[in-house]
């Protein structure tokens, strides 16, 4: 059973369509990455699911339950941080693990202890004096020391100075070690989820452009480079073909739909003599590439 | 409920120092009620009036209860998406609950904890700790639910400010528009009417508070609490111009108070020889401070006789009613007074002086007054009709009269009546001594007159009471004193009385410049305290048949 799953999930503010018929899978044990620009939708899926927001239409299952109806139990076993909530400033970190502990039936103090030391959080400074940074880790330990089946982050790294961020990503990154989880994360900063994900879905416009497994996505996308030895009309390009130009002998794309053997055939029938250079690329060069692609192309075409 | 304790628990560390400063607050308004209670006296007018003013401040800071209680709810806010809550495992059913219990402790069990040791003080009984409680969680519960309704649709603090100034603005806005339709539009409401309206007004602002507050807990949809409160207030507009009913509120509260106080004068009681004679009645057209839908004030003398030498009667709380001849009837509360005293001074004067008894002593003329709606003063006037008084007296006799030290001494208390002389000085031929009184007076006292007074408070009808006076045993004289100053101020339910009574120990003075004689008087006079004691109390029916106006002279 999948861990969230959505079917033509809508959520409307007033005439804005904030997401639209968003349907998806997030795995058991995976590392799940929304992303797309701002205002795509990712905090509103997130929201619908968490049941901050009504959907307009359609239907959310988080841990099997329909998000309209998560429950105590429910909530017990998810673990929810965001950029923009509001935690309780007045409280010192100890307060804020205190008031959170008996609400969790799976909280481990063992686990509470090591990630004090993890995090290197003062325990008896008021929250509203903790930098952003210490305050999302704040947020993250008070978060991951009940060991949610399910960890939701909204934009975390966000507002974040590179060295906290590497830190905040090693927490995760350490802390789901420890244990068998879940983890749905938001976030256009790419190459932090490059580290994180096993998968990856990118919203455009409140549209799903595509969900597949990181792997599967970096491994789709190549950048092509043929150098011609002849003249070659290239009016028609294949579909997968994205950014072609071509300068004097030199031929450039990227290819969003490599497979090896294809590629190969399809460069020998259109290009018999030329010279076939191919490179993988980063998540932020696909990223790039799809972006622009986006402008050029009808919505929801890209991918 | 542990973790709904432990949520409450939350909230009142988060809130400790403006709860602390709240507290603070009632305490200090306590303490100015301690202040005015065990003063010695020598302070002027000025400083009474100061202490009083500022208890009313205190008290009605007091009422910023609202802005905590708001602050109690905004401690979880229940708009929006970003609370901490809300992705926790508290379901809105908890949350609710605990912020139910939160102010609960904060605004009805803190306050009586803190203002119990006042009114224990004070001498408080059951009955009068009881309705003592009520008024207080009362006017906090009004301070609270105010606070709570924009508290629960609002995110943050400014924003309930904010809507909670345009909701006052709004509300007297709403009621001149709804008065000045009813005056213009629909001038012939009956009182009746008009007291149906305003209760149901009253409890429409109570459910429709409720059912925002419990459905904003429960669902955090505010796009939904906007409209419902709407539709509450829509719905109070269309009541208070359009319901047409009458549910004879205040007769069915005025039937409950006559019951209750049958229960306490039994008519059985009667002491045995003793008569009510009807005299006359009057009628006074535009009383003053009279009432507007009863103008009129109906005067009836009566004589009683048959009293015996060594007792008083007290009037206590009368009621009337007029019998047509077209079988309807008019019926209200009276109010007796005696015309030569209340009998108490004869007695008193009997006891310290040994006055030998006349036959006057034994017979009081005493009067009645109702006031009556105009149309009752027009049938009054038209034709004779049946009129019935139902009487209350207590039967005093005295059981000591000791002389008392002219200095300030201890507080005499007699259930939840309190008095103590704090000051005595000589002024001119005359002996001024400085009283501070207390009892209880519920806030419904106010509200609802004299019947809900012996209702909430027993201690209205002492079973013993004290009188002063000024002895002269030389020349045969004693004095109950003039009211020189007075001043009455209310601190948490408690009724003070700071009052100076003038003295005098010689029937000679009395003018502009004072007497060598009245003067010298003083100082072989002594101050006595009578203390009387209730023999019995009973009540009387009267009935005057043909009932006929006595025409007004010119």
């Amino acid at each position: 059973m999948n861990i969230i799953e959505t079917t033509q999930l809508s959520r409307r503010y007033w005439r804005t369509e904030a997401l639209r018929d968003l349907t998806l899978a997030v795995p058991p044990g995976s590392v799940f990455a929304l992303m797309g620009a701002n205002g795509a939708g990712k905090t509103t899926a997130i929201k619908v699911l968490m049941n901050l927001l009504p959907p307009t239409s359609g239907e959310a299952r988080v841990l099997g339950v329909d998000s309209r109806c998560l429950g105590e139990r429910e909530r017990a076993q998810i673990g929810y941080i965001s950029e923009n909530q509001k935690l309780p400033l007045w409280m010192t970190v100890r307060q804020l693990l205190d008031y959170c502990r008996p609400f969790y039936p799976t909280w481990d103090p063992a686990l509470e202890n090591v990630l004090l030391r993890q995090f290197d959080l003062p325990v008896a400074r008021k929250l509203r004096h903790l930098s952003r940074g210490m305050l999302m880790k704040a947020a993250l330990l008070s978060t991951l020391a009940y060991r949610p089946k399910l960890l939701v982050l909204d934009e975390p790294f966000s507002g974040l100075d590179p060295l906290t961020r590497d830190d905040f990503v090693r927490g995760i990154l350490e802390a789901s070690e420890l244990g068998d989880w879940t983890v749905l994360l938001s976030s256009h900063d790419i190459e932090e989820v490059e580290r994180l994900a096993d998968h990856i879905a990118l919203l455009e416009a409140g549209r799903l452009c595509f969900s597949e497994t990181t792997e599967t996505l970096l491994g789709r996308f190549r950048r092509m480079e043929v150098t011609l030895t002849g003249p070659v009309r290239l009016d028609s390009p294949p579909a997968g073909w994205m950014e072609v130009e071509q300068q004097g002998g030199l031929v450039r794309y990227i290819d969003s739909r490599y497979e090896r053997a294809a590629a190969e055939r399809e460069s020998r029938e259109r290009f018999p003599a030329a010279a076939v250079a191919v490179q993988p690329m980063t998540l932020r060069e696909i990223f790039v590439a799809l972006a622009r692609a986006n402008r050029t192309q009808p919505k929801g075409a890209v991918a | 409920m542990n973790l709904t304790w432990h949520i409450v628990k939350k909230d009142l560390r988060a809130l400790k120092w403006p709860l602390l400063i709240w507290v603070l607050l009632i305490v200090a308004k306590l303490v100015t009620g301690v202040m005015l209670l065990s003063a010695d006296g020598t302070e002027d007018p000025e400083w009474f009036r100061r202490l009083d003013a500022l208890s009313k401040i205190l008290a009605g800071l007091e009422c910023v209860s609202f802005v905590l209680a708001a602050a109690l709810i905004q401690e979880d806010l229940l708009v929006g998406t970003s609370a901490f809550w809300v992705t926790r495992p508290i379901s809105g059913a908890r949350l609710l609950r605990a912020k139910l219990l939160g102010l609960v402790l904060i605004f009805g069990l803190l306050p009586l904890l803190i203002t119990l040791p006042w009114w224990l003080w004070c001498g408080f009984g059951w009955r009068d700790l009881a309705w003592a409680s009520m008024e207080t969680i009362i006017l906090h519960a009004i301070c609270v639910l105010v606070g709570l309704l924009w508290a629960v649709v609002t995110d943050g603090f400014a924003r309930f400010l904010m809507w909670t100034l345009v909701m006052f603005v709004a509300i007297l806005t709403i009621a001149a528009v709804v008065g000045f339709h009813l005056s213009k539009l629909n001038p012939r409401v009956p009182d009746g009417v008009i007291l149906s309206r305003i209760w149901l007004v009253i409890g429409l602002a109570v459910v429709g508070i409720a059912t925002v507050v419990i459905h904003q807990f429960l669902t955090r949809r505010t796009w939904r609490s906007i409209p419902l409160i709407g539709a509450f207030v829509g719905l109070m507009i269309m009541v208070a111009l359009w319901w047409p009913w009458n549910w004879n509120l205040a007769a069915k509260w005025d039937s409950y108070l006559q019951a209750q106080v049958e229960e306490r004068w039994p008519t059985s009681a009667r002491p045995a020889g003793m008569g009510f004679t009807f005299k006359d009645a009057t009628l006074l057209p535009h009383a003053p401070g009279a009432r507007g839908d009863r103008p009129f004030q109906l005067r009836v003398n009566y004589r009683v006789a048959g009293l015996l030498e060594s007792q008083a009667l007290v009037p206590m709380v009368a009621n009337y009613t007029i019998l047509w001849p077209d079988g309807s009837n008019d019926a209200s509360w009276s109010w007796v007074r005696t015309e030569a005293g209340d009998g108490l001074s004869g007695l008193m004067e009997k006891k310290v002086l040994g006055v030998t008894s006349t036959a006057a002593d034994t017979t009081i003329d005493s009067r009645a007054m109702q006031a009556i709606p105009a149309t009752a003063a027009v049938r009054l006037q038209a034709g004779p009709a049946v009129y019935s008084l139902k009487l209350r007296y207590a039967l005093m006799e005295i059981s000591s009269a000791a002389s008392v030290p002219q200095q300030s001494g201890p507080r005499m208390l007699s259930s939840a009546r309190g008095e103590r002389i704090t000051h005595v000085d000589k002024e001119g031929e005359q002996l001024m001594v400085t009283m501070v009184r207390h009892h209880p007076v519920p806030a419904i006292d106010f509200l609802m007159g004299v019947g809900s007074y012996i209702i909430g408070a027993s201690h209205a009808l002492p079973g013993q009471f004290f009188q002063y006076l000024l002895v002269n045993k030389a020349q045969n004289y004693s004095d109950r004193g003039r009211t020189v100053w007075e001043h009455r101020t209310r601190v948490a339910a408690v009724e003070i009385a700071w009052q100076t009574t003038g003295y005098r120990a010689s029937k000679k003075g009395g003018g502009p410049r004072p007497v060598l004689e009245a003067i010298n008087a003083l100082k072989e006079a002594e101050l006595v305290r009578v203390t009387f004691q209730e023999k019995a109390r009973f009540a009387y029916g009267l009935t005057v048949d043909p009932f006929v106006i006595t025409p007004a002279g010119p």
